[in-house]
């Protein structure tokens, strides 16, 4: 594999690519053509789907923890998040509570 | 929120926009920068690609997969594809957010460097801002107070991350760790879009799917598959309706 500088250099003309694009062609196309609607989709479906894929199999030292403690996270940030009409904020602090005192919970419990 | 000053300066408005980062969006995003930051490391860059990472690509589904792919050691082709797809969404973006900023039709050189500082926190900003805002150079001086502070807060947030995810106990640095993907789950759950929802959903369950199929392909091919199928299902519903 290419060293980690070629990559993100590589990336990073990617990605500025599609902003590149984005400005030269605003204007001239509908924004709520079917194409947009599309690309909407699968670029919502990675980037969730990526964060979900870290919390149920993590490639990181996040691995060391317990999967339950973190769909116990997961479940209470969502719960309070909906709970709170949508509170952000309330929703990732609780979730990230969550996690930290479930192993105690746990422990206590089984 | 307070959008209108009445001082109607450049300087006025740029200061608002600062103000109105420094609080909620700022620190939603601070935190999870900071995740990014621990996650980097604990992948195995060093700071200042972890830093440039956030400066260069400033789009957070694509930093992560960055360095998540980087970590397992995938191919360099599957990394690069799929972080240009995973940022894909700087496209429509970009496109939804220039009317609302330009001073008049046609391409400005500074319109190259608005659409790098974009971000989707910023664009829903821009919108809110917008409707109360109707002179347009002013609503680019409140974009680039804003962005720029937003920016500031994303390379702050890495930096920290970076820097204390080894010092910190396992717990406390695994937290840190966590704090990314449910930051923007919950950002993605806020649209009130039904097509995005259901992304949201189908994504949640084929992209891990699709990488315990393939290491290298499964982030892609799931997450186009489920985009896919999303974009299917609300066409099929509204046809219906």
């Amino acid at each position: 594999m290419p060293d980690a500088v070629t990559l993100l250099g590589i990336a990073v003309v990617c990605t500025y690519s599609w902003r590149w694009m984005g400005v030269v062609i605003a204007g001239r196309i509908e924004d709520d053509s079917p194409v947009f609607e599309w690309v909407t989709c699968v670029a919502y479906a990675i980037a969730t789907g990526l964060m979900m894929k870290i919390i149920l199999l993590p490639g990181s030292a996040l691995a060391e923890s317990h999967i339950t403690d973190r769909l116990a996270g997961l479940a209470v940030c969502v719960g309070v998040f909906y709970g709170l009409r949508k509170n952000l904020l309330a929703g990732l602090g609780a979730g990230v509570c969550a996690f930290m005192l479930f192993p105690g919970l746990r422990s206590l419990l089984f | 929120m307070d959008f209108r000053r009445t001082e109607k300066t450049w300087g006025a408005y740029f200061r608002q926009g600062v103000k109105h980062c420094v609080r909620a969006p700022g620190i939603g995003l601070f935190a999870a920068m900071s995740g990014f930051g621990a996650l980097a490391r604990d992948s195995g860059v060093s700071f200042l690609i972890a830093v440039s990472m956030t400066g260069g690509l400033w789009s957070t589904p694509g930093q992560v997969a960055f360095v998540e792919l980087f970590a397992t050691g995938v191919g360099g082709v599957a990394l690069i594809a799929s972080v240009t797809i995973a940022n894909v969404r700087m496209f429509p973006l970009t496109i939804a957010t220039m009317p609302l900023l330009r001073t008049r039709p046609g391409v400005e050189p500074v319109h190259f460097w608005m659409a790098h500082i974009n971000s989707v926190t910023s664009f829903v900003q821009v919108v809110e801002m917008s409707h109360h805002v109707s002179e347009k150079n002013l609503r680019a001086a409140y974009f680039f107070g804003f962005t720029t502070a937003c920016m500031s807060m994303g390379l702050l947030g890495t930096a920290f991350g970076y820097t204390m995810a080894y010092k910190m106990p396992g717990l406390i640095a695994q937290t840190l760790m966590l704090i990314t993907p449910l930051y923007m789950l919950l950002l993605a759950a806020q649209s009130s879009q039904r097509s995005v929802l259901t992304s949201v959903v189908l994504g949640c369950a084929l992209v891990p799917a699709g990488y315990l199929v393939s290491t290298n392909w499964g982030l892609l091919t799931g997450g186009v598959l489920a985009g896919t199928l999303a974009f299917a299902i609300d066409r099929a519903r509204k046809k219906n309706a």
